[in-house]
């Protein structure tokens, strides 16, 4: 009985072993992906490899994976920005009041009394509508496939991220995208400090940040 | 690798001047390996070297090109192979062979000719669905005729605007999407594997057997 047993048990762990090794066509154990993903596109480089840092182009992309089958998700996407709404001229008086000609426009720079003027940007959350298919995807040993065009996302354990290339879509817990939305807000101050605060065509004390109502 | 590199820019140089045509003829093995063979039609002469300048124009962003390890047939009107290297030789239609180890060699092939060079990777061969043996074969829109032959069996109802033949092979014209998506012939590790689980099914009922018996 005791050689049977033995036997049985080599038996088993052959069986166990081929299984392991995936030689019977078994796809292993799979990460589930199920849930909101989200990440923050960023401008695109120039032809010299500078950053054409135009704030505006920022763009929030908000995933929604939803498992249809052991290895396969059904996605939806939805796109968020920051549009400008314009920009407050805080000192025009005072501004005005120097030697300068009346001004119709926001001026970059100091009037000859060497005031800069002091301008408020505002800036609405948004979601942008438009049609954005469901995409299909493939999950196979860690990687997400795009069903329709082959583009993978390789999965960081560590981080918990889905990467592609540049693109990195954290998770994101509860619908709450204020993180990604700060990441913007941030490249947006960036902007105005390099822009006119370094070059001193304006002081920018504050930037506004609303959300529009069907933003949520 | 570099071979197929300059392969692919080769034929994306002419065919983003919009002046050649392109046939392409794909083999894919089990193990996603191949050969890609294609025929370049210009509508002029040209040489060699006028060839491999452009080349090297768009590909000013890639890793230095060894052209010594092209293989880059000029042809000429008389079907008969010309001496490419010899100076003032200019062909109208050039043959390039390559070969691809695997599927990432062929996703960078894909990615040079087709335009879809991303910082991404965007595969050519990729998994499908919850079958592990089936993958979706699609290498974007079709330059000119493009035969893809697959080791394994073609999905007819995946095949779209492409024509199928032999179960294995699949034409499709210029201007279409080459998409597919196939079963993969079974791999040499699910072969042995198999006839392992089947040795030891057969082993574990033999000693039953004597144990019954010996009972």
């Amino acid at each position: 009985m005791k050689r049977y047993i033995t036997y049985m048990m080599m038996a088993l762990g052959l069986v166990i072993m081929f299984i392991l090794t995936g030689c019977g066509g078994n796809l292993g154990n799979s990460q589930d992906f199920s849930g909101t993903w989200g990440y923050v596109q960023t401008p695109v480089t120039t032809n010299n490899d500078e950053l054409n840092y135009e704030y505006k182009q920022d763009r929030i992309y908000v995933v929604t994976f939803e498992k249809t089958s052991d290895h396969t998700y059904t996605s939806n996407f939805r796109e968020y920005k920051y549009d400008y709404k314009g920009s407050k001229f805080l000192n025009r008086d005072e501004y005005e009041r120097g030697d300068r000609w009346i001004t119709f426009f926001t001026p970059d720079g100091p009037n000859r009394q060497g005031l800069l003027p002091k301008v408020e940007p505002a800036y609405e959350f948004r979601q942008v509508a438009h049609d954005m298919r469901d995409t299909t995807f493939t999950e196979r040993d860690g990687v997400l496939y795009v069903d329709e065009n082959g583009l993978e996302y390789n999965y960081d354990k560590d981080n918990d991220t889905l990467v592609s290339g540049k693109t990195v879509l954290h998770r994101i817990k509860d619908g709450d995208i204020s993180t990604l939305k700060e990441e913007v807000q941030q490249h947006i101050k960036d902007y105005y400090q390099k822009a006119y605060v370094d070059t001193k065509k304006r002081e920018i004390p504050n930037i506004i940040f609303t959300d529009r109502d069907d933003s949520k | 690798m570099k071979r197929l590199v300059l392969l692919c820019l080769a034929l994306l140089a002419l065919l983003a001047a919009g002046c050649a045509q392109v046939t392409s003829e794909i083999k894919v093995d089990s193990d996603f390996s191949g050969e890609w063979e294609a025929t370049i039609q210009a509508p002029v002469p040209i040489s060699k070297g006028d060839l491999l300048s452009a080349v090297t124009q768009k590909s000013k962003n890639t890793p230095q090109i060894d052209i010594n390890k092209i293989k880059l047939e000029a042809i000429g009107p008389d079907g008969k192979e010309l001496d490419a290297d010899k100076p003032g030789v200019q062909a109208q239609t050039w043959k390039l062979e390559a070969k691809f180890a695997n599927k990432d060699e062929l996703a960078q092939m894909s990615a040079a000719v087709f335009g879809r060079g991303t910082d991404s990777k965007i595969n050519v061969i990729y998994p499908y669905g919850d079958d592990p043996d089936v993958y979706t074969f699609n290498l974007g829109t079709a330059s000119g005729a493009t035969t893809v032959e697959v080791d394994g069996k073609i999905i007819k109802e995946s095949v779209g605007k492409g024509l199928l033949k032999d179960d294995d092979t699949v034409i499709y014209a210029a201007g279409d999407p080459i998409k597919f998506q196939f079963k993969k012939e079974g791999s040499f590790g699910t072969i042995i594997g198999g006839i392992l689980l089947v040795v030891v099914l057969a082993g574990v009922g033999y000693v039953i057997y004597r144990r019954r018996q010996a009972a």
